[in-house]
């Protein structure tokens, strides 16, 4: 069976870190405002805060030399696990260090060793009693599909999973509920998991409780697997980074079943002439910046099962075993909802910090929970970045980094979720629709 | 398990007044990342966390709280060592009574364009100076602790050379005007900024007295804390930011019009010293380094197990063929179509007259490199193989000292970079070469190892010990390493330097409170100074020498 | 090294085998200079030959508390540095040490010591393909290395990357007697050895935590001496030409400068007014008289060269690139001024005579320099202009010159008063006026680094502490206080 690699599998690992701080810069600033690469430590200060920070106070976690305590939980509740700084590490060091293994490991440490945060704790019990760790009852996750053309689960070729944040979230039901019908229209078989929908792990792999973690992926591949759908969609950005970097580190997979994000199927379906996208007018003439959620970006780049031992050839060169299965950050899903905004007519710009590089927006890995204070300024320190760019309108495919970063947006900087706009410009394929 | 000391609770507290609760930590979780022992740079033990750790780590937020820390520690006879970003063991206490103070929060960078210079404080990054700077058409000069270093860090109490030092100079020459809060906590401004009139100079009225506190290499922490300088740039004929290319971690620039990108090989170490000296007539390069080519192996792939693969399937690119060592990557920068053609067209009459030949870069490679170049996170990556790196040589002299110091890197390395060897696998020679200003060679020999085996570490610390032994019984130039215990042994011949050192240490910081293990000896008994030059030829003896690395090789250094 | 000791008729023992002189004109002639009236006069010349009886006077004044004046210069003296300022003093003089220890034509340094002249310097090293990169029309006497130690700015502004340029490594002889060799000379051997082996001494920095060349820079004399230096030198070019860009107003002159310093173009660069101007090009007053009149109010000279590369091509490119950027900025790029050839100031210019410049329309001057960024320097003419009008002396010339240094980080600002000091109310009015300019810059953001004579207290009304890091420095390299004393407020 495979396991995620523990704290101690992780130790040499941990010995690397030469402390070179390039673990809190993007690789390519383009302005010391937006330099940073790490919500943590431009919350925390310290450099315990940052990845390579983690690093060694994991490493003295495990030699002995530091003790478990308030500020080092303070500290690792901090990260939103973004994994920005395993991106930034990469640069320089490639397979020799990835602080991001690591720091899971640290956590699933925490948890192992009973420091888990009380937060955390509540969140965990939440999504045990109720499937998502905001203790929403069951019953009610699946009231989004309420009135719509089908009525709950069956079997279909796509399987649609919608993840808790947005099953919770009335406020997103038209939109979710609009692309939906829209897919109907087009002939699309569909179902979902109703009340029933599990969690995919991901957040219980982040606060690391790694058993746990284990068992609901599992649980949700069932499900998946016996609805016998071939196309497994999901709305959650959260929900497919677990999918493709998590459940494999359990050597667990949907197997036969394919495992898109709703942003790249719809955009599969309208390069296969099924869909079409018109102009949004409101947006017209003005710039959108898009923001590359860490869970939909760099940490949905697929992971394999593989073995991330390093080997030592030409007397001392630490060698990935596989090193086909390192992952450098470009595999996310970036493309998908860059071309669907270009395709409604969107004047797309860049944000300082893109794609690998993209700066967390506090919203994920327990954070908003915890230390809400931390978070609140990664989404300040985002909308910041946003602010210093030629647009108004930020864009996120991610129904959680889109409503933190609304909480705090303000007036200055106008938060758009990006399924909303689909909602407004999906068609049907002219052709399909007559 | 390493020494600790508590931190009495009213000395925390004050030290919380000065700094504010948020930013003091006393826990042995905040002050880890301050007892880290990475050994960059230098030849780290098998343990990974210093024998000693500090008592409390602060964070201040302006040169005020610096000086208040200074003398709180001073009143409650502690230690304290200041660092910027805390590149390799830079952050790490040196004395179990030290307050560790960590200046993160004093990021202040400012450009003042028109006058090619910034203000920063330090925690103002160079990646970030760079990129502040380029809005301009001003770049900055990058030492080899790549982008994410201080550069207030490296021009006030380090070395500060860096690998396009031809263009950019180095950073004891770029350092303008100082603020600096003296080892008993007073707040001296040096050069203009003390007289009220600005960042832009740093000496007088009268004599510089900069140079007692800042030669060759600063400090390390062992003289006060520095918070803001007066930091000179450079213009480039780019403004905005360089586009990127290629994926990461191979991330590249695409080389901007009218700048040239070649990398050129020579037969021997002659005709390249010839071509050398020709091409650092009329400044035609701004930026000309050499690096061995196992290293450009390591930056044109993407991982180690590219790196390795293609040793062994033979597919490197030419430019990190081991034959192409005698090389010079240069970087030329032109402002108009006109001068491109003459520095290019000279460049190129100078390579094939010497006998070079230019090599083929495919576009992936040239951009690469060439951002490697101009960003400098070359330096970093170098560590890349192992996480294991030390030094040797400097020189600092003509580059009639080339050849000699491409032969004293091959003695010093004795074979051990070579397959069967104790040392990371590379050439006979792992020499970086680069010119100041177009004027003197800078050279340095990268020793890699692997740090988690003794048997590499106590090889790397041979090779470095017999580079003293080897510079000293035939100089091939000046010695950049000649630091602390090493200038004990070398001082009295020339010039005694050390002993005007121990005087400004014991004098402005009697009590060695600014503690660094960087800096001179505050104290010598008169009797080991006078024995020591004496003792040298002991000392360098080959038992000795073997012992030493041995030492070295087990506890670190 | 044992020191005897011969007794002269003042009864003053002094080291045996260094030349001295008693004469009392050569002494009078130390108590004061063209700008500072009254000093002490020194008890004997001294005038060593080496660098070993450099460290016997030294010692020799440590041993006995005799004050000693070091003097590098031969000619008419100013600023007061070597005047001194109290008794039993004796004075240094090391313009006998004249000797080019080495040039390197490939290097492109040269190794001098301290009497070395701007008079003789390009002579010495016209054999090697050399000279020497140099201030604004030095006079003849003055010593190279002296120059350069005063921080006098270069026309090579292209070259100077810091003000410790062009120096590369030196020998000091220190107050306390000892030789310190700084940067590239701090290696092993004599300096005969070292260049035996090859070393070039091109390292201007150091040894390891100290840089004492930086320290004794701008220390007029009060921490030691510079027995030889080696300085960067200019490869002599193969083609050169000369050009004046000029304007009505300094702004668009200064934005020229700062252009092509940006671009390293030109390997003298410097900015003058119509006065300072006149100054470098008349002969005599009439001359002078014109020529003030008929110049443009603000000048550029930009001289423009190439070396062995493709000389031809470069020369093309950047007069190209000079018509442009004068263009640009709204200049006027011509060759020649009122009959004035530009590429024949610039020969003019590497030729020193004994005079200097500034004196040979009106027969003396007043000087007034200081530190300020160049975006900042048009600001303190109107300053200086007025003071003058409103002590009467508004039909006085008034020179400006302003030198980039640091490569355009900062410029060398300096205000030049010729005037006939045979005019007893000129030379009244105009020294009193003098101050109050001082004055009145100072307030305005002169940063006097040079604190020469009554600039001092300017200078040092600011204490940020640095006079407490001078004291400590004073007590570290000269702890019997015997350099220079009262010359620089140390205590």
């Amino acid at each position: 069976m495979h396991s995620p690699q523990t704290l101690e599998d992780r130790r040499d690992f941990l010995a690397r870190c030469t402390r070179c701080s390039q673990c809190k810069f993007i690789a390519m600033p383009k302005s010391q405002r937006h330099a940073s690469a790490c919500p943590s430590i431009d919350y925390g200060q310290f450099h315990a805060y940052s990845g390579g920070g983690q690093l060694i106070m994991a490493y003295g976690l495990l030699d002995g030399n530091v003790p478990h305590s308030a500020e080092m939980a303070g500290a690792v509740a901090s990260c939103t696990m973004c994994g920005n700084c395993d991106v930034s590490c990469k640069i320089n060091f490639a397979e020799t260090v990835e602080p991001l293994d690591s720091l899971y490991a640290l956590r699933a440490k925490l948890v192992s060793d009973g420091h888990s945060p009380a937060p955390h704790r509540e969140m965990m019990e939440a999504l045990h009693r109720s499937g998502n760790s905001r203790g929403h009852p069951r019953t009610e996750r699946a009231h989004w599909a309420d009135g719509l053309a089908f009525d709950g689960t069956g079997k279909a070729e796509t399987l649609l999973h919608i993840g808790s944040g947005l099953a919770y979230e009335p406020a997103g039901w038209p939109a979710l509920r609009a692309v939906v019908a829209t897919l109907h229209r087009v002939g699309i078989a569909m179902t979902h998991l109703g009340t029933e929908e599990g969690s995919s792990g991901g957040l219980a792999f982040d606060l690391g409780y790694v058993d746990e973690a284990r068992t609901l992926a599992q649980e949700l591949i069932e499900q998946a697997q016996q609805t016998g759908a071939g196309t497994l969609v999901t709305f959650s950005a959260a929900a497919l980074s677990a999918f493709r970097s998590i459940h494999p580190r359990f050597g667990l997979s949907f197997g036969s079943i394919r495992v898109l994000h709703i942003t790249e199927y719809l955009w599969e379906l309208v390069q296969q002439g099924r869909l079409s996208l018109a102009p949004l007018p409101d947006l017209q003439g003005r710039p959108v910046a898009y923001h590359d959620s860490c869970k939909l970006g760099r940490l949905s780049e697929p992971r394999g099962t593989q073995d991330s031992g390093l080997d030592n050839q030409m007397s001392g060169i630490l060698v990935s075993r596989t090193p086909s299965a390192l992952r450098f950050g470009n595999g996310g899903c970036y493309e998908a909802p860059r071309a669907l905004l270009r395709a409604m007519g969107v004047e797309l710009v860049e944000l300082e910090r893109h794609h690998a590089s993209s700066y967390c927006c506090g919203a994920c890995g327990g954070v908003k929970e915890t230390v809400p204070e931390a978070a609140a300024l990664a989404a300040r320190n985002r909308l910041a970045e946003v602010q210093d760019s030629t647009a108004s309108i930020l864009v996120s495919a991610c129904t959680g980094c889109t409503s933190h970063l609304a909480e705090h947006a303000g007036s200055a900087v106008q938060m758009q979720d990006l399924l909303g706009l689909l909602a407004q410009a999906l068609r049907p394929a002219p052709a399909l629709a007559g | 398990m390493s020494k600790r000391i508590e931190i009495p609770v009213p000395v925390r507290g004050e030290l919380e007044r000065i700094v504010g609760a948020r930013h003091i930590s006393t826990d042995p979780a905040m002050l880890s990342a301050h007892a880290w022992n990475t050994g960059v740079g230098k030849v780290p033990g098998a343990e990974k966390f210093s024998g000693i750790w500090p008592v409390a780590v602060v964070l201040p937020g302006s040169t005020e709280e610096v000086a208040a820390v200074v003398k709180c520690c001073l009143r409650h006879k502690l230690h304290y060592k200041a660092h910027s970003t805390g590149y390799g063991s830079m952050s790490n206490a040196c004395s179990p009574e030290t307050v560790v103070i960590d200046l993160r929060r004093m990021n202040g960078l400012e450009i003042d364009a028109r006058n090619r210079m910034a203000i920063i404080g330090p925690y103002a990054i160079a990646g970030a100076l760079q990129a502040e700077a380029l809005k301009h058409g001003l770049t900055c000069h990058i030492v080899g602790a790549g982008p994410a270093h201080s550069p207030l860090a490296s021009a006030t109490s380090l070395l500060g050379v860096g690998v396009t030092s031809q263009g950019t100079s180095m950073n004891a020459r770029n350092l303008l005007s100082w603020e600096w809060v003296t080892p008993q906590g007073d707040i001296v401004r040096g050069g203009t900024a003390g007289s009220g009139c600005g960042w832009f100079a740093g000496e007088g009225p009268g004599p510089g007295v900069r140079g007692m506190i800042r030669g060759f290499c600063g400090a390390a922490g062992g003289l006060g804390v520095f918070t803001r300088i007066g930091y000179k740039l450079y213009p480039v004929p780019v403004t905005g930011p360089l586009e990127p290319t290629g994926r990461l971690p191979q991330l590249g620039l695409r080389i901007p019009d009218n700048a040239g990108f070649l990398h050129a090989v020579w037969p021997d170490w002659d005709s390249h010293r010839a071509a050398t000296f020709e091409l650092l007539d009329e400044n035609l390069c701004f930026a000309m380094l050499r690096m061995p080519p196992d290293h450009i192996g390591w930056t044109v792939t993407g991982s180690n197990a590219d790196y390795v693969d293609q040793v062994k399937r033979g597919t490197l690119p030419e430019v990190a063929q081991p034959s192409n060592d005698k090389n010079w990557t240069l970087m030329t920068l032109s402002r108009s179509p006109a001068e491109h053609a003459w520095r290019m067209g000279v460049v190129n009459e100078i390579v094939q007259r010497t006998g070079g030949r230019i090599l083929e870069l495919a576009d992936e490679h040239a951009e690469v490199l060439f951002r490697n170049l101009f960003t400098s996170q070359f330096v970093p990556r170098v560590l890349r193989p192992s996480g294991g790196i030390t030094t040797s040589f400097g020189v600092l002299d003509s580059f009639h000292f080339l050849p000699r110091a491409m032969e004293a890197g091959q003695e010093c390395l004795a074979g051990g970079s070579l397959p069967g060897g104790k040392l990371v696998e590379g050439g006979r020679e792992e020499h970086w070469s680069w010119p100041h200003e177009g004027r003197y060679l800078w050279t340095e020999n990268i020793i890699n190892f692997d740090p988690a085996s003794k048997p590499a570490r106590i090889a790397a610390a041979r090779a470095l010990f017999d580079h003293f032994a080897i510079s000293w019984k035939d100089p091939v130039g000046l010695m950049a390493l000649g630091l602390g215990p090493v200038m004990e042994l070398q001082g009295e011949s020339i010039g005694a330097p050390q002993r005007y050192i121990r005087q400004v240490k014991n004098r402005l910081d009697p009590g060695n409170a600014s503690r660094s293990n960087e800096y001179v000896l505050p104290v010598v008994p008169k009797l080991v100074a006078t024995a020591l030059p004496m003792l040298k030829p002991v000392i360098l003896s080959r038992p000795v020498l073997e012992l030493m690395s041995r030492v070295v090789g087990t506890k670190g250094m | 090294m044992g020191i005897a000791f011969i007794e002269n008729a003042d009864r003053l023992h002094t080291p045996a085998g260094i030349t001295c002189s008693v004469d009392g004109a050569e002494l009078r002639s130390f108590a004061s200079d063209s700008d500072t009236p009254r000093g002490y006069v020194p008890r004997a010349i001294l005038k060593p030959r080496s660098t070993d009886e450099i460290v016997s006077l030294i010692r020799w004044a440590n041993d006995t508390g005799t004050g000693v004046v070091p003097v590098s210069s031969t000619g008419r003296r100013r600023r007061g540095d070597t005047v001194p300022a109290r008794d039993n003093v004796v004075i240094a003089d090391l313009s006998g040490m004249n000797r080019l220890c080495h040039a390197d034509d490939r290097d492109k340094i040269a190794i001098l010591e301290a009497g070395v002249d701007f008079g003789t310097v390009d002579d010495l090293l016209r054999p090697y393909g050399l000279r020497a990169m140099r201030p604004l029309s030095p006079r003849a006497g003055k010593s190279v290395v002296a120059s350069f130690l005063e921080r006098e700015p270069l026309i090579n502004a292209n070259d100077h990357w810091d003000v410790a340029d062009p120096f590369g490594g030196t020998l000091l002889v220190l107050g306390n007697g000892r030789c310190a060799p700084t940067g590239g000379a701090a290696i092993e051997g004599t300096l005969a050895e070292q260049l035996a082996r090859g070393h070039r001494q091109m390292m201007p920095i150091g040894p390891t935590n100290l840089d004492l060349l930086r320290v004794l820079q701008g220390a007029q004399g009060t921490l030691g001496l510079m027995a030889w230096a080696a300085l960067y030198c200019e490869r002599i070019p193969t083609m050169e030409q000369g050009w004046f860009a000029s304007a009505d107003a300094l702004e668009p002159v200064i934005d020229l400068a700062r252009e092509l310093l940006h671009r390293r173009l030109g390997n003298a660069l410097f900015i003058v007014d119509r006065v300072q101007l006149a100054l470098l090009l008349a002969r005599d007053a009439g001359a002078f008289a014109s020529l003030s009149v008929a110049l443009p109010a603000w000048t550029l000279f930009v001289g423009l060269s190439a070396g062995r590369q493709a000389p031809e091509e470069k020369m093309a490119w950047q007069q190209a690139d000079l018509q442009a950027g004068a263009e640009q900025h709204g200049t006027v790029l011509a060759a020649s001024l009122a009959g004035h050839a530009a590429t024949a100031l610039g020969q003019a210019l590497r030729v020193a005579e004994p005079t200097s410049f500034r004196d040979r329309a009106m027969g003396g001057h007043r000087e007034l320099f200081f530190l300020q960024q160049l975006d900042r320097a048009a600001g303190f003419v109107p300053l200086v202009r007025d003071g003058l009008a409103k002590a009467g002396l508004g039909h006085l010339p008034l020179g400006v010159y302003i030198q980039p240094m640091a490569q355009g980080v900062y410029g060398h600002i300096e205000f030049t008063l010729p005037y006939d000091p045979h005019k007893a109310d000129d030379t009244q009015r105009s020294a009193a006026a003098w101050q109050v300019a001082a004055d009145r810059c100072a307030d305005a953001g002169a940063f006097f680094s040079r604190p020469y004579g009554a600039w001092s207290d300017l200078a040092y009304r600011h204490d940020d502490g640095i006079q407490s890091m001078m004291a400590l420095t004073k007590s570290i390299l000269d702890p019997a206080g015997v350099m220079n004393p009262n010359r620089l407020p140390y205590s």
